[in-house]
């Protein structure tokens, strides 16, 4: 079984964050979250890396929880009330609104709705690190951003050798002492020798680039002009979204597609004059574009229920009722852990 | 075929003395020119002049150029000469730009704008030079030090260099990783007919396989008059043992392998002086312990005891378990079952041991482990005389050689005043003279009633300094006795053991003739 191209799952992970946003209600944000793991467990890539998942979803967790203990703690509502805790009144300094109190129900189901949301793009976040093959991926970017996309990749593959520098850090610290751990100004302690290692690898890199003819042609004239249109294209498009803010949206768009067009073809023009060539760029399959269709159809199946008017898609929690759901939603975003059935992980 | 030319190369680094001063050297094509000499000769600056790296990327004061392929070093940067020269550097962890091993060999070609039809066979070609086509969609970092280094020669061989620079490409190494890298090259030049220029301290393996030699003093001046190997290293301390077997018995043509001694007769010398074993009080004592990494067993059940007075040599293959055995018996990874009596204190040296030092001065850190342990620091004194580092303890860690360094962590760790040293792979990287310092500051802390353990591939220096040894297999004591009955006649046995047995060092022999 061969490896799913790049792209895919790029679009796998856009489409998995659309149909969040599409149907934020708790029990299809679940389904996604399911469809995750799923491709997740048979996709997972071996590597540090293949961390990103769980440790994703214990921020994103932390990040609900505290959604939930803020909005409880400082919202009132007009919902069933759990509980009754004392309150206190900060200063007018600190804003002046009441902490504690009477602890609304509705308030605290819709917190942890909006929270779960944040959870599953959490998710699909670290679904997507763990799954794709970040070396593949970067080659997909143009040509001419070649040497950004060698940047990307150095930074990458700086966190397994920055986890391996700590623990060796933390490691002799306890060494030093025959296992007696000292807490105090550990932290110091570890830093310097961490700092040093990254500082001396980041030399040796860099001479290793060199050796090897990294940056060796200087930036032509095509190169120059590509960079322009490059910076007068984004211009374009940033004037586009300001003027839309005043509501000339004809305008707007104009600016927009003319910004894009020239963007383009700067890219365009300057990969064709970059002399670097790629090894093995992975061409997608015809398995890759089934899988894209697939993927693609959860969301846009869900936008289809929406317009036909499925109203349990947007669920606003105003009480502590468990979320109404239907089939067909779920049906439609078990599509998503389709690329757990298209492919073994590579071990 | 192309090969380097000094022409009155002189380089001193911005903040420091001069390194190498008007040397004039001339490599013949198609050999391997083997670089020796002490730490801080000038070995690696010798070697990173040849594509510019000195002085384009090193900074400094530069006279005089290299020319390969009929560029200057003068005028071309390092990048320029991608396609004539391959570098490596002695870190293997420092050389991936891409975390995958295809990838990263194929970056300098990317860079050099190679057609991917012709690339594609490039980069299989090199996989098979190196030996590592079946790591090709393994990510760097996966790969033992061995394979890290066989990675990175193949990276600098992508473009076809006609030259290939290696930095010490075997001192961070285990034997069997040094050997894959070792043959790989040897098989380069054989095969493609490049110019290998080669630096090294274990010269073991790396002499027989030279065609020529060039030695290093302490500061390089004039024309280098590199030749046959062995007459080169004649005078050197730092030449194979039974090199200086052979000088020590006046043999003639000197050996550079074991093979080449044993043509010579070895003179009857009697029995060499026993080695009376220590039989001091027990300091640490492990009875039947197992240990796991990741829920899989690495060691034991196994029984070992350390008395005062001795010093231990662990020995034993890549992933036998003598790591996890020290750090077991140094506290900071509890056995699993079995019963662990450690009497005393117990220092703990992890084979990164720079990561120790935290500066500003040896001396600061050799007060840190005092401060950290709430020891009264007045014996600071006798601790850096013993580790030879007295004139060296206003220094910064960062600007010592790395023997000094590796002392200097020894020493760091021995001023808690722990009865036990425990030391993984102390010597990687250092030469002859800083091994010797080593091995008298240890006989020193037996002497004075301590006890060592040091975990080991370093039979050599296992045989001139321990009075035990003990070799693991799979996580379990395969032997464990005196030094000598347990070197002599096994596949582990120093050199001068295969040549003449139960002699095991020069020292040996030399104490027996007088």
């Amino acid at each position: 079984m061969t490896a799913t191209h790049p792209g895919v799952w790029a679009l796998w992970g856009v489409a998995a964050v659309v149909s969040i946003q599409v149907a934020p209600n708790p029990v299809y944000v679940a389904a996604v979250l399911g469809s995750c793991g799923a491709v997740v467990l048979a996709r997972g890539r071996p590597g540090p890396l293949a961390r990103a998942f769980p440790m994703l979803l214990v921020v994103g967790a932390a990040f609900a929880l505290i959604r939930v203990v803020l909005a409880g703690l400082t919202t009132r509502g007009n919902g069933p009330v759990l509980l009754t805790l004392p309150s206190a009144e900060l200063p007018a300094i600190a804003g002046g609104f009441t902490i504690g109190g009477a602890i609304d129900g509705g308030v605290l189901a819709r917190a942890a709705a909006e929270g779960f949301v944040i959870l599953g793009i959490m998710a699909v976040c670290g679904a997507f690190n763990a799954v794709v093959d970040h070396h593949q991926l970067l080659r997909l970017v143009p040509r001419a951003y070649a040497e950004m996309g060698v940047a990307l990749s150095v930074a990458i593959a700086f966190v397994p050798e920055f986890i391996t520098a700590a623990s060796t850090a933390a490691e002799a610290d306890r060494a030093r002492t025959g296992g007696v751990t000292v807490r105090r100004g550990r932290i110091r302690r570890l830093a310097g020798p961490i700092v040093e290692r990254a500082l001396d690898q980041a030399i040796a890199l860099a001479e290793s680039m060199d050796s090897r003819g990294f940056g060796r042609d200087p930036a032509s004239s095509a190169d120059r002009r590509a960079t322009a249109a490059g910076v007068a294209g984004l211009l374009a498009i940033a004037a586009g979204l300001a003027v839309l803010t005043t509501g000339e949206s004809a305008v707007a768009a104009a600016l927009v597609a003319v910004g894009a067009l020239v963007v383009g073809g700067g890219v365009i023009a300057a990969s064709r004059s970059s002399k670097r060539t790629r090894h093995r760029v992975l061409k997608p399959t015809r398995r890759d574009l089934a899988l894209a269709l697939v993927v693609v159809a959860a969301p846009a199946l869900l936008v289809a229920l929406g317009i036909a008017g499925d109203g349990t898609l947007r669920w606003l929690a105003d009480d502590t009722r468990w979320p109404p759901s239907t089939a067909l939603p779920i049906l439609a975003i078990a599509l998503l852990a389709a690329p757990a059935y298209t492919g073994r992980a590579p071990r | 075929m192309t090969a380097p030319r000094y022409r009155d190369v002189g380089f001193a680094p911005a903040d420091g003395e001069t390194v190498l001063d008007g040397v004039e050297l001339v490599v013949e094509p198609g050999e391997m020119l083997l670089v020796a000499g002490p730490s801080g000769s000038g070995k690696s600056t010798l070697l990173r002049c040849v594509n510019g790296l000195v002085p384009h990327a090193s900074g400094g004061r530069f006279r005089g150029e290299v020319l390969v392929g009929g560029r200057s070093t003068r005028t071309s940067k390092p990048r320029e000469f991608a396609a004539v020269v391959g570098f490596v550097h002695q870190d293997p962890d420092a050389h991936a730009v891409v975390d995958h091993v295809e990838g990263d060999i194929a970056f300098a070609l990317e860079n050099l704008g190679i057609e991917p039809t012709s690339m594609r066979r490039r980069v299989e070609e090199v996989l098979d030079a190196v030996g590592i086509a079946h790591l090709r969609d393994r990510a760097v970092t996966s790969l033992s030090g061995g394979e890290r280094q066989r990675c990175a020669i193949a990276g600098a061989l992508a473009a076809g260099p006609g030259v290939l620079a290696l930095d010490e490409p075997t001192s961070q190494l285990d034997p069997q990783g040094a050997e894959d890298v070792l043959s790989a090259v040897g098989r380069l030049r054989d095969d493609l007919g490049t110019t290998v220029l080669v630096s090294e301290h274990r010269l073991e393996r790396a002499a027989p396989l030279a065609d020529r030699a060039v030695l290093l003093g302490r500061l390089p001046v004039g024309a280098l008059a590199p030749g046959a190997v062995a007459e080169v290293l004649a005078s050197y301390a730092g030449a194979p043992a039974v090199t200086r077997l052979g000088r020590l018995l006046g043999w003639d043509p000197l050996p550079l392998t074991v093979r080449d001694a044993r043509r010579h007769p070895p003179p009857d010398l009697g029995a060499p002086e026993p080695i009376v074993p220590a039989a001091g009080e027990v300091v640490t004592a492990a009875s039947a312990i197992t240990a796991t990494l990741g829920g899989r067993r690495v060691l034991g059940p196994l029984s070992i005891e350390v008395r005062e007075g001795e010093i231990v040599a662990v020995l034993g293959r890549n992933g036998s378990g003598k790591t996890t055995l020290l750090r077991t018996l140094a506290g900071l990874q509890s056995p699993s079952s079995g019963a662990l009596d450690r009497r005393g204190r117990t220092a703990y040296l992890p084979q990164d041991a720079t990561t120790l030092l935290l500066g500003p001065t040896v001396r600061d850190d050799l007060l840190t482990t005092c401060r950290l342990l709430k020891r009264d620091p007045c014996d600071i004194d006798a601790y850096l005389e013993r580790y030879r580092l007295a004139a060296l303890a206003t220094r910064h860690p960062r600007t010592l050689s790395v023997g000094e360094r590796q002392r200097a962590a020894i020493a760091a760790i021995a001023a808690g005043a722990p009865d036990l040293l425990l030391l993984d792979e102390p010597t990687r990287g250092m030469d002859a003279p800083a091994k010797a310092a080593l091995a008298a500051a240890l006989r020193e802390h037996a002497t004075c009633g301590g006890a060592v353990v040091l975990a080991t591939h370093d039979v050599e220096l296992a045989a001139e300094i321990v009075s035990r040894v003990v070799v693991l297999g799979d996580g379990e004591v395969v032997a464990d006795g005196p030094a000598r009955a347990t070197l002599t006649g096994s596949l582990f046995a120093p050199q001068v053991g295969r040549v003449m047995p139960p002699f095991l060092t020069v020292a040996d022999v030399e104490m027996a003739r007088r």
